[in-house]
């Protein structure tokens, strides 16, 4: 029998059979055992064993014996030591657990050299040196330093230097290609980590069975606190022994009794029980630390392929690759640590658009581990996503003082000290990241960015084609460039980068963001009859995608931009039908984000007379952000404010559009706010919006290329109205210029050639 | 997909089609039934009663999804109205609780008992956590009661139990844990 083709359903029959699901995942697999004999067959099979499970004599005694009761239920809490008396030396207690160890199948002696105070516990823990293959090309020693980390990270009492870190400080004491061995460097190490402690492993052999020697010191002085050597018994595996080691570890290291009381999870149950996923999955995160994602995906999807129910392995895909990862991230959550944990917690958050619980999860996280600074990280970019720039900044050179090098959060901040309005600093940041990474090309494409930003044309694409030269697949800056070929009317080479871009970029969701940028090219030169025929033929393209859902969005994108055009022609009918497509393609692949393209729909409503409905939408849109914890609500008020505009109440319309600019610099609010400005008479903020419009290129000028060109016609407006003539006569004449090849009768284009005569005659 | 086709074909006049629809039909209701009703003479009687239904209606219908979803809503309306409406089920659910009541299969399958029984021991070995917490799951133990005597939160312990029995099954195929 053919297996089943859903491995969505395939993974539910377990829950099934449990009864864990819930009563529509029930129902919905019901229907498809309806449908699936594999499925059926399986749970048939299933069905079984658990009747036996439930039914047999001889199953209950074997497993339960013939009581469960009272005895039992101690038996299985989970191991909690007695606490000692009070007044019982450290040395006995350490002999008692030597004894302890000594019985199970672990053969491990220790002899603690020194009592230490458990002041201050941080302690450090190096990869193990596997003596057996000096290479360690199973990379043996750093899966045990990995696993201990994390399972002595679950204790409250220890304060384990994170692996993170560990690599942090690697890199910044120039150790990134090998671990330090010298004691010297090692020292050094410790000292940066302000570690108290200091953890060094060997692996003796590692077949047929694992020896391991550990040595504890205090790094402080050098002493040796204790030393283990430990020779596996069995079949046991380097999980058990982490295990074995960590107890061992916590009591040389002189804890509170309490730490003896904490339940202790086996590592194998917050990583992985496969030593093979666990490997794959150390290597994605050593891809994942150079920014080599592609690479960190495959690893991760190897790690899966390994154990499926590894739940930081679908957590880093779904921050990589595909957000249908976080719900399995949540589902296997209880198989990590408390800090994992809290990253997954957080995505979900954010899956969910709660921008502020993922905040809230994030802090927790970094009151707990100050030097968690991918936690500043991603707590900076959720504030940025909730509008809160300043908060976000704050959190982003939290992240850069823990780490100098911390390549990806210099990025972020050249953006974020960008849209703060700070040119300067925003050059600072980036000219860093450069000197961390010069032969790397992102660097050189944000630089590009930032000079576009600024409105210099030529150093941007000097930049772009700089990041070329080091990456010539570095597709970003090839589409960048095609934009500002296009601000620079050299259309050609413009439609050459977009169509390569189109062309190098994979999966059909890039390919279709391609062919929206190509559309760019005809209607940046007002070709809207040619650009419609162009955007309905890359929308059959998108439409021939094998994942043509992956396309929606770039289809919303595509519908949006045929209504702009549609809006130039006056066509109202098309524009909302246009544009209510646009919504239903967005909603199909992001039924949370309601926001999308509605203040547009409102906005084009009002102008088409439909107050009611208009404003209908507008406060249903309001409590929408306010449910989301939005305090800003720019989309809210931007529509609040076209329909006032609309409705020719234009102090109003200034208002409530004034609110969506403060958090808003987006082609459209700019525009509007101008546009609004200019009718109430108010020149001087007409300029002034206008103005910071045209001074800067990026994706948005280009994706709104028909509003951002009509903006010289109306900054002209303004300065006639002003009666600064010749800049008036300026803007005439490059609107004039822009739109002198368009395919279609434009208004605005006749009225700016009559004044610019107007002009122009004047003495 | 298969019993959508057989419905098209049935409903267009095909008798060995509509023939191996209820073939197929019954041994799946009757899962779905036996697992809801715990009971293989309540199960049979409903899932008779349910094939009727659908054999009296499924040429006039028109399926608002598709013919198995609307076949399933038949069967779970038809479960729903026996609960209801029988006392019967009551006291056999009682019996079960006592541990009392036949199971599904009337004669357990030894060779099957045994090697469950030596998976479950297997398991014990590499992992005491899960093989108890199967046991207690299918010995009727409450979710709250499991998580207390765990020391688990509910999150944990339904991760837990789908990791077991993915386990057991694998061995129970096998004939060895992964």
């Amino acid at each position: 029998m053919a297996g089943c083709s859903d491995k969505r359903f395939e993974e539910m029959l377990y829950a099934y059979e449990l009864g864990l699901l819930e009563e529509d995942e029930e129902r919905e697999l019901e229907i498809h055992l309806l449908e699936c004999g594999s499925c059926f067959e399986k749970v048939r099979n299933m069905s079984r064993a658990s009747d036996l499970l439930r039914h047999s004599p001889r199953i209950r005694e074997a497993m339960l014996g013939d009581s469960v009761g009272p005895e039992m239920r101690d038996a299985d809490k989970p191991a909690v030591r007695r606490p000692w008396p009070k007044l019982l030396p450290i040395g006995l207690a350490a002999a008692a657990v030597l004894i302890f160890l000594i019985l199970q199948p672990w053969d491990i002696r220790i002899s603690p050299r020194q009592e230490a105070m458990a002041s201050e516990n941080r302690l450090l823990i190096m990869p193990f040196r596997n003596l057996a293959d000096p290479a360690d090309s199973s990379r043996l020693g750093e899966i045990a330093a990995n696993l201990l980390i994390t399972d002595l990270s679950e204790s409250r009492f220890v304060n384990v230097v994170s692996s993170q870190r560990i690599h942090d400080l690697k890199r910044l004491e120039g150790f990134e290609a090998s671990s330090p061995s010298e004691p010297a460097d090692i020292s050094t190490l410790a000292d940066r980590a302000r570690a108290r402690w200091l953890l060094l492993g060997d692996i003796l052999q590692a077949v047929p069975t694992l020896e391991v020697t550990i040595q504890v010191t205090d790094a402080t002085n050098g002493t040796i606190i204790a030393s283990y050597r430990l020779s596996g018994g069995g079949d046991e595996d380097i999980f058990s022994l982490v295990d074995r080691i960590s107890v061992a570890v916590k009591e040389a290291l002189a804890l509170p009794m309490a730490a003896l009381e904490e339940p202790d999870r086996p590592v194998a149950e917050v990583t992985t029980y496969s030593t093979e996923a666990y490997r794959w999955y150390l290597t994605g995160i050593e891809n994942l630390n150079k920014l080599y994602n592609t690479e960190a995906i495959s690893d991760f999807e190897k790690a899966l392929e390994y154990d499926s129910t590894m739940a930081m392995a679908h957590y880093h895909l779904a921050m990589l690759k595909d957000r249908a990862h976080v719900d399995k991230a949540v589902l296997y959550s209880s198989g990590t640590s408390r800090r994992e944990r809290s990253f997954i917690v957080a995505l979900k958050a954010v899956a969910e658009q709660d921008y502020q619980g993922a905040i809230d999860e994030l802090t927790q996280l970094t009151k707990e581990y100050p030097e968690e600074k991918e936690a500043h990280f991603r707590i900076g970019r959720y504030y940025l996503a909730l509008g809160q720039k300043d908060e976000a900044v704050k959190h982003f050179e939290k992240a850069v003082e823990i780490d100098p090098l911390y390549k990806i959060v210099h990025n972020q901040l050249a953006y974020s000290y960008l849209n703060i309005g700070d040119y300067e600093k925003s050059l600072v940041a980036i000219n860093k990241y450069i000197e961390i990474a010069p032969d790397e090309a992102n660097p050189y494409d944000s630089r590009g960015d930032i000079c576009a930003a600024a409105g210099r044309l030529d150093d941007a694409i000097a930049s772009y084609r700089k990041a070329l030269e080091v990456k010539p697949d570095f597709s970003h800056s090839l589409m960048s460039l095609g934009f500002m070929y296009l601000f620079d009317k050299r259309y050609e080479p413009a439609d050459s980068c977009l169509k390569a871009y189109t062309e190098m970029v994979e999966g059909s969701y890039l390919k279709s963001a391609g062919r929206l940028y190509e559309t760019y090219v005809p209607i940046h030169q007002g070709k809207f009859e040619a650009a419609l025929r162009l955007l309905d033929a890359h929308l059959a393209a998108d439409n021939r995608e094998t994942d043509v859902e992956s396309t929606y969005d770039y289809q919303a994108e595509k519908h949006c931009l045929k209504a702009l055009i549609y809006r130039e022609q006056g066509k109202y009918h098309q524009v909302l039908s246009e544009t209510e497509r646009s919504m239903e393609l967005f909603r199909k692949t992001h039924p949370n984000d309601r926001w999308a393209y509605q203040y547009l729909y409102v906005q084009f409503l009002a102008e088409a007379g439909q107050y009611d409905r208009a404003t209908a939408l507008t406060a249903e849109l309001e409590a929408y952000l306010e449910s989301l914890g939005q305090v800003e609500k720019p989309e809210y008020w931007y529509a609040d404010g076209c329909i006032h505009l609309a409705r020719g109440d234009y102090e109003k319309a200034v208002t409530s559009l004034s609110q969506a600019r403060r958090n808003s610099s987006r082609v459209y609010t700019l525009y509007m706010l101008g546009r609004a400005y200019l009718e109430a008479g108010s020149l001087d903020g007409a300029v002034a919006q206008f103005q910071r419009l045209l001074d800067s290129y990026n994706s948005d000028r280009a994706h709104w290329s028909i509003w951002a060109i009509n903006a010289h016609y109306f900054l002209g407006r303004a300065y006639e109205e002003s009666r600064w003539y010749d800049r008036a006569a300026e803007q005439y004449r490059l609107f004039v210029d822009l739109r002198k090849n368009a395919d279609t009768l434009i208004a605005l284009v006749d009225d700016a050639r009559q004044r610019l005569a107007k002009i122009e005659s004047q003495p | 997909m298969e019993i959508n086709n057989l419905q098209s074909k049935a409903r267009c006049g095909d008798d060995s089609a509509e023939d191996r629809l209820f073939r197929l039909l019954r041994a799946r209701f009757l899962l779905l039934a036996q697992r809801k009703l715990r009971d293989r003479d309540d199960s049979e009687e409903v899932v008779q009663e349910a094939l009727k239904t659908v054999f009296e209606k499924h040429r006039e219908m028109e399926f608002e999804t598709s013919f198995a979803a609307w076949a399933h809503r038949v069967l779970e309306n038809k479960i729903l109205t026996f609960l209801r409406t029988r006392k019967r089920h009551n006291d056999r659910r009682e019996n079960f609780v006592e541990g009392t009541a036949v199971g599904v299969q009337d004669q357990p399958d030894s060779a099957l008992e045994s090697r469950l029984l030596d998976c479950l021991r297997k398991l014990n070995r590499v992992n005491r956590r899960h093989a108890r917490i199967l046991v207690y799951k299918y010995q009727g133990f409450t979710v709250a009661e499991i998580c207390d005597r765990l020391g688990l939160t509910r999150t944990n312990l339904y991760t837990l139990l789908s990791r077991a029995r993915s386990m057991l099954e694998f061995c129970l195929e096998k004939g060895d844990l992964k």
